[in-house]
């Protein structure tokens, strides 16, 4: 990079003298580098000398170390024009004491013999005794800082010498020396870039430069060499006389310049400053432009490097006047000296000058950023009207590097923030203090030099034309452009000429320019271009936001071409990788492949290589190829951990729902056996446009103890481009899981990479999540294998069997455990029928509490005492048989039975303690018929008319009398019995303590048999029903309301009552006559409806609200004779008027007779009336025919008469 | 030829639209080099967005995006802003910080046309935003709105 300061570095290459290892060589000259510096005061003095430290012991000599010479040759036609640009000392670094310094810097001088000073630094010659030379030095005798004084010394006397040698020389103009084949300073826009010139030379018009010309090419190396001999022999003379001719005073300018030039290597900074001075003021005399434009700039230099020294100087009266200081004053001058600064004249020692009427300016007085400026902006003036020379004519590379040197320093004071020490530091030592000067963007406003100027500034390199310069120039350019716009916080500006600058690059065929610290450029281009830090493979942030992938992917194409260019393939491996991961949409199908085969492939052996999607694997499921059972894992002591009864907790309708899907769960997750085989699909995915080919699939370490690939057949393993892909694999489990184990992924080996792990990525990650995407585990469980049972045979048909209803039956199950490997050692039975799975499973909701009663006590029964199994072993063996007996229980079966499933579940049990068991299940269906035998086919309940006084045979009669003191107490039960069995059956009734006499029925026979029941009233715990609820069976089953009026339900809980009242006493056993050991029972519970309103008042004693007390004049009468009925109703109730109703029934048929036709009976005309209460009402009736009637006189919606009177007409 | 964009606010391009002839198009290694000059002339663009006087010379018609509160006149419009070798640059910004910068390949920029484009791209461009699905930064995909853009490119430019 160009330095601001470049015309005063001394130019040293440093090179390696015996075997030194890279990173020490490299160490020594960083140490070397800190040393660049010397004082001159710290320099022996040397008296005869034309570059005497002494004359000026403030002064700074400032090394530039190289450790490659690049353009020494190259430039050679410079090295008249700008001296500094020559190599002038050559350090060999030398680690091997032995090597003689006289060989060695023989062989130094042999190879670098451009240069005019030599030095050796030994490490170590403490055991080497040599004469001393004045060019080796011993870092172990000498500090480093002492050696590179002499050095300095040595240096200071060559220059002397190497200065005397030019004394006779005639010194010409770049142009001039290298000919054609300088390249001359090309610009694109020529016309809008320089005004016109305000000097009088312009007026002369093109003549007068052409002769010019003439004269300047009469110098040319091209010319005879007597000719130019006495050139410079004149050229001396002109330098020693004093003369007026022009090419004499041209000759002396320059000779004056050049001493400048040496005298500024020399740190002679004053002495420097005013020949550059003297030499300009003559260079502007005789319009010598090129050279006064390089004056000028050592006249910045010196400024520059006089206010690093802090030491107090004069503005040369030319710099004055050029730049017309007296006119800007405003801008040049400080601001608190601008008063009294042009009254302040202090002699210069080239006053005398007439052409320069104002005084020199003292350096307190003036700004000088903005003077260094105002003196290169002329310079660069003045080398742009050097152009319309075909001689001398500024060079490209020396316009370029003015204009960059004038940018460094723009930038620099930007970035300084003003024109401090701090900012000179940075000037002179670039790389040494970078991070002390802290970039200030936003002060930017009080800065020298705006942002806008210096970009502006920076412009003018892009008006050349740089891509005719030489490869190690226009680098230099771009890398100094690049500090410049880093300076100024261009970033983008800065990537933009970085990109430019690896494209020069990459169109030479050498790749001797760049040293290894183009990694840093690569890094800043990756982070300007925000492709280091943007992670969409992981962050999902990243990947939803937009980028300018054209731009990114363009750029890393570029680095991986630069990479590869200078044969960094670790590089070009790690860039090809990440543009494929990240930017693999953007490549076309062909990039794609050349990528891969060509940066990736060839190098994964070196370099660490990675399959680039990392979602590789999108699924991983199992299917098995046989329909096996499983075994099911059933918890124990399940019963005991529900809490169903707990009084807090609320009803929920979802519970069941919630059930099932635990079942299903358990059904579909992973459960697999040991050295059992399955098949593993695996979808793969491949974003990519070309092919991927899978090497090897394998289990990790974790997951390879409990299975592996049983067999796999990679031959057709490949993903095609863009697209997913499943593939089967067989997997055999080894060993059974304690836990449930979860499958997170699998080692897979892709495009003969190495084997790495890979998750299962089966949903890409959403919005409102942190991940790119959530990893799956598949989850496994693996058991041992389980025991078998078959099913051999039952002491049963075919599985069927026919029941009669009412009795038990038992029949054999005979089993074995075909399992070679366990035994069974659990065992748990059950059954199902088939009224139990037509019930709709909300069967009960629209049930009312007492018909829910029934049907969940039936299915209660069926539940628990329909099937009961005895003998069941508590350990079967290996294949081992056995049986157990099953007991069908079908006393209290509903009619609708068809078929039960016996379920048995086993499995074998580790140790007793264990609360699950892997079960499997066998289910034994069994087809039942059920035949009717004994059926009810009518219930009816008569009171007792009268009391029965004679005596008789009949049982219930004689029942009654043996109670005659409480006859009224009881009613009839009137049964219509019906065999329906093919044999007659014989049969009694119990009721309490009655017990009828055996009867018997033939095959479809139907009789009437009265039961005598006591009334319900008359039991001395006969509790209140309306008070009593109706019980639920099934207490998960809750109601929040039954629906019903509280009237309702009390007559449902009444109806409810009296009947359960009566089917649990009244029980009825029977057996076929002709096979005593068929017996069996009546389950009234299915035959008898629910009992009516009538029958409850019969049964159950009326509420007693009101009572009705009904008696007849007569109760037998003669057909037309009037019977008079008188009617008291007694009530509780504060009341006027009851309504009553009243009946007129035929006492043998029950139907009313108030309709019959003819009439049979006359009556008031009305059936209901409004009666007072506690008074006797008559009503008269009058029978027209014979007949015995039955009137019922009711309270609507209350109760009836208790009694009903009976009249007989005759 | 042109090389129009407009790039979002975190330098991602919402839309990029090259407006050629058959006889004036730009040269395979500058169409590839466009995308980058744009890239780079953000700087520019954001340095200007904060600035109230024309400090840019190449800027000759216009200022800074902060200009002074007295100035009635737009201001989004930036002129040209920067240029490269033969190429100009022109910037226009909006008041939502999304730049619309276009490459001249002529290396000219006329102010009153370029202006009166940028301007009616803008108007497009607040219809798309005021559209309920589109977001801020997101890429105009809409094919209504690329073939507005390129109609007006053919009435002001060609």
């Amino acid at each position: 990079m160009e330095s601001t300061i470049e015309p005063c570095k001394v130019r040293t290459l440093v090179v390696p003298v015996g075997t030194w290892k890279k990173d020490a060589y490299l160490a020594a000259v960083d140490e070397l580098e800190r040393h660049g510096e010397i004082r001159l005061v710290d320099v022996t003095p040397l008296p005869d000398c034309t570059f005497n430290p002494q004359l000026f012991p403030h002064g700074r000599v400032l090394y530039s170390f190289l450790t490659r010479e690049h353009d020494s040759n190259s430039m050679m036609f410079l090295h008249d024009f700008e001296p500094y640009r020559k190599l002038f000392v050559v350090i060999g670094l030398c680690n091997d004491g032995l090597i003689s310094t006289e060989a060695c810097v023989n062989e130094l001088r042999e190879r670098y013999g451009s240069a005019i000073s030599y030095a050796v630094i030994y490490n170590d010659r403490s055991k080497v005794v040599e004469q001393s030379t004045k060019y080796g030095f011993s870092r172990s005798e000498e500090p480093l800082e002492t050696i590179m004084c002499d050095i300095t010394r040595n240096f200071l006397e060559s220059l002397h010498v190497y200065y005397s040698s030019y004394k006779h020389v005639t010194l010409r103009s770049p142009g001039a020396i290298g000919g054609p084949s300088v390249l001359k300073t090309t610009l694109t826009k020529k016309s809008q870039t320089t005004a016109p010139i305000t000097n009088p030379r312009s007026k002369k018009g093109s003549s007068l430069s052409s002769k010019d010309d003439s004269s300047s090419s009469s110098l040319s190396i091209s010319d005879d060499s007597i000719k130019d001999k006495s050139k410079r022999y004149s050229s001396l003379n002109a330098l020693s006389g004093g003369t007026s001719d022009k090419s004499m005073q041209r000759s002396k300018a320059r000779q004056l310049k050049l001493l400048a030039n040496l005298q500024l290597l020399a740190g002679q900074y004053l002495l420097s400053m005013n020949n550059f001075a003297e030499a300009a003021r003559i260079l502007h005399k005789i319009h010598d432009y090129i050279w006064l434009g390089s004056s000028l700039e050592g006249i910045l230099t010196c400024i520059i490097l006089i206010s690093y020294l802090q030491l107090p100087f004069q503005v040369p009266p030319i710099i004055h006047s050029l730049c017309s200081l007296s006119q800007n004053s405003n801008s040049i001058l400080s601001p608190t000296t601008s008063r009294r600064s042009s009254m302040q004249s202090v002699a210069s020692p080239r006053n005398s000058v007439s052409t320069i009427t104002a005084a020199s300016l003292d350096h307190t007085n003036i700004d000088i950023p903005k003077l260094v400026k105002k003196i290169a902006d002329k310079a660069l003036y003045y080398y742009d009207y050097s152009l319309s020379y075909s001689v001398e004519f500024t060079p490209q590379v020396v316009y370029c590097k003015s204009i960059l040197r004038t940018l460094t320093f723009m930038s620099l004071c930007y970035k300084a923030n003003g024109f401090d020490q701090r900012a000179l530091q940075e000037m002179i030592f670039s790389d040494m203090s970078s991070s002390a000067v802290q970039n200030q963007d936003s002060l930017q406003d009080e800065c020298i030099f705006t942002k806008s100027e210096i970009y502006q500034y920076s412009t003018k390199i892009f008006e050349l034309q740089l891509k005719s310069m030489d490869l190690s120039s226009q680098i230099q350019i771009y890398l100094t452009l690049c500090m410049v716009y880093d300076n100024l916080n261009m970033f983008r500006k800065k990537s933009f000429v970085l990109r430019i600058l690896f494209i020069s690059i990459l169109s030479q065929l050498t790749n001797d320019y760049l040293s290894e610290n183009y990694h840093s450029l690569i890094d800043d281009l990756m982070k300007n271009y925000r492709i280091s830090g943007w992670e969409p493979e992981h962050k999902l942030q990243d990947a939803s936001s937009y980028n300018w992938v054209t731009l990114q992917k363009n750029v890393l194409m570029l680095i991986i071409k630069i990479s590869a260019h200078f044969k960094n393939y670790k590089n070009v491996v790690e860039h090809s990788q990440l543009l494929l991961k990240r930017f693999s949409h953007t490549l076309t199908k062909l990039e794609q492949i050349d990528l891969l085969n060509q940066y990736i492939l060839p190098h994964q052996n070196e370099y660490p290589v990675e399959y680039m999607d990392p979602f590789l694997i999108r699924d991983i499921c199992f299917s098995r190829t046989r329909s096996e059972e499983m075994p099911m894992l059933k918890v124990l002591r399940d019963e005991e951990s529900r809490t169903f009864n707990d009084p807090h907790q609320i009803f929920n309708p979802f519970a069941s729902v919630h059930h099932k899907t635990k079942e299903n769960e358990t059904e579909n997750s992973n459960y697999f056996l040991v050295a059992e085989t399955v098949q593993m699909v695996i979808t793969f995915q491949n974003p990519f446009k070309f092919d991927v080919r899978i090497n090897s699939i394998n289990f990790t370490e974790d997951d390879a103890q409990f299975m592996k690939i049983a067999d796999l057949d990679l031959t057709s393993c490949t993903i095609p481009a863009s697209s997913k892909k499943q593939f089967c694999v067989g997997v055999t489990f080894v060993r059974s899981t304690l836990t449930l184990h979860q499958l997170k992924g699998l080692s897979v080996s892709v495009l003969g990479l190495p084997s790495k792990f890979w998750g299962i990525c089966k949903q890409p990650g959403k919005f409102n999540t942190q991940e790119r995407c959530t990893l799956y585990s598949v989850p496994i469980t693996i058991i041992d294998q389980q025991p078998t049972l078959c099913f051999l045979s039952t002491t049963l048909v075919d599985n069927r069997v026919m029941l009669l209803d009412g009795t038990e039956t038992e029949f054999k199950v005979f089993l074995r455990n075909s399992s070679l490997s366990s035994p069974i050692n659990y065992c748990s039975v059950s059954w199902i029928t088939n009224v139990e799975t037509e019930l709709k499973e909300n069967y009960w909701t629209s049930l009312a509490p007492d018909d829910l009663y029934d049907v969940d006590s039936q299915l209660k029964w069926l539940r628990e005492n329909f099937i009961s199994i005895s003998s069941i072993p508590n350990e079967v063996g290996i294949n081992e048989s056995f049986h157990f007996s099953v007991n069908l229980d079908v006393t209290k079966a509903p009619f609708t039975l068809k078929w039960a499933r016996i379920t048995i579940q086993y499995g074998y049990k580790k140790s007793p303690e264990d609360l699950a068991v892997y079960v499997k299940s066998l289910t034994i269906p069994i087809e039942i018929t059920l035949q009717r035998v004994l059926e009810v086919s009518n219930v009816n309940f008569i009171p007792i008319p009268e009391a029965f006084e004679a005596a008789s045979d009949i049982g219930w009669i004689k029942y009654l009398r043996s109670h005659q003191s409480v006859q009224s107490d009881y009613v009839l039960m009137l049964i219509d019995m019906r065999n329906s069995w093919l044999l007659p059956v014989s049969f009694s009734f119990h009721y309490d303590e009655y017990v009828s006499e055996r009867e018997s029925l033939d095959s479809n026979e139907t009789r009437r048999f009265v039961v005598p029941i006591r009334k319900i009233a008359n039991y001395d715990d006969s509790p209140n029903f309306k008070d009593k609820l109706i019980p639920r069976i099934d207490e998960s089953k809750q109601y929040l309301t039954s629906g019903l009026t509280l009237t309702q339900e009390n007559e449902m809980r009444e109806k409810f009552w009296c009947r359960e009242h009566i089917l649990n006493r009244l029980k009825c056993t029977w057996d076929t006559a002709l096979n005593e050991h068929t017996e069996g029972s009546v389950e009234f519970r299915q035959f008898v409806e629910k009992l009516d309103k009538q029958v409850i008042s019969l049964v159950y004693p009326p509420s007693n609200v009101f009572d009705i007390k009904v008696s007849a004049s007569e109760t037998t009468v003669k057909v037309g004779t009037p019977v008079r009925l008188n009617v008291t109703v007694n009530t509780t109730l504060h009341t006027d008027l009851v309504p009553i109703r009243y009946y007129i029934l035929d006492y043998f048929t029950g139907k009313s007779v108030l309709s019959d036709h003819p009439k049979s009976i006359v009556f008031q005309g009305q059936t209901s009336t409004l009666v007072r209460p506690r008074i006797t009402t008559e009503f008269n009736i009058l029978p027209l025919k014979k007949a015995k009637f039955q009137i019922e006189i009711e309270v609507p919606g209350n109760i009836l008469t208790r009694e009903p009177i009976i009249i007989t007409a005759g | 030829m042109f090389y129009f964009t407009i790039i979002g606010t975190s330098d991602n391009p919402i839309y990029e639209a090259e407006f050629t002839t058959a006889k004036n198009t730009f040269q395979p290694e500058i169409k590839e080099l466009n995308p980058y000059i744009v890239h780079s002339t953000l700087d520019i663009m954001e340095y200007l967005q904060w600035q109230r006087q024309p400090q840019l010379d190449i800027n000759t018609s216009s200022g800074g995006f902060l200009r002074s509160r007295h100035s009635t006149q737009e201001n989004s419009y930036l002129g040209k802003v920067d240029s490269f070798y033969g190429l100009a640059v022109s910037g226009f910004l909006t008041y939502g910080n999304i730049k619309f910068i276009m490459v001249h390949g002529n290396g000219t920029v006329d102010d009153t046309v370029t202006r009166s484009f940028y301007y009616e791209v803008y108007e497009l461009y607040l219809k798309t935003l005021m559209n309920p699905f589109y977001k801020v930064n997101d890429p105009i995909s809409n094919s209504a709105f690329d073939s507005k853009v390129r109609v007006l490119s053919k009435r002001l430019f060609v």
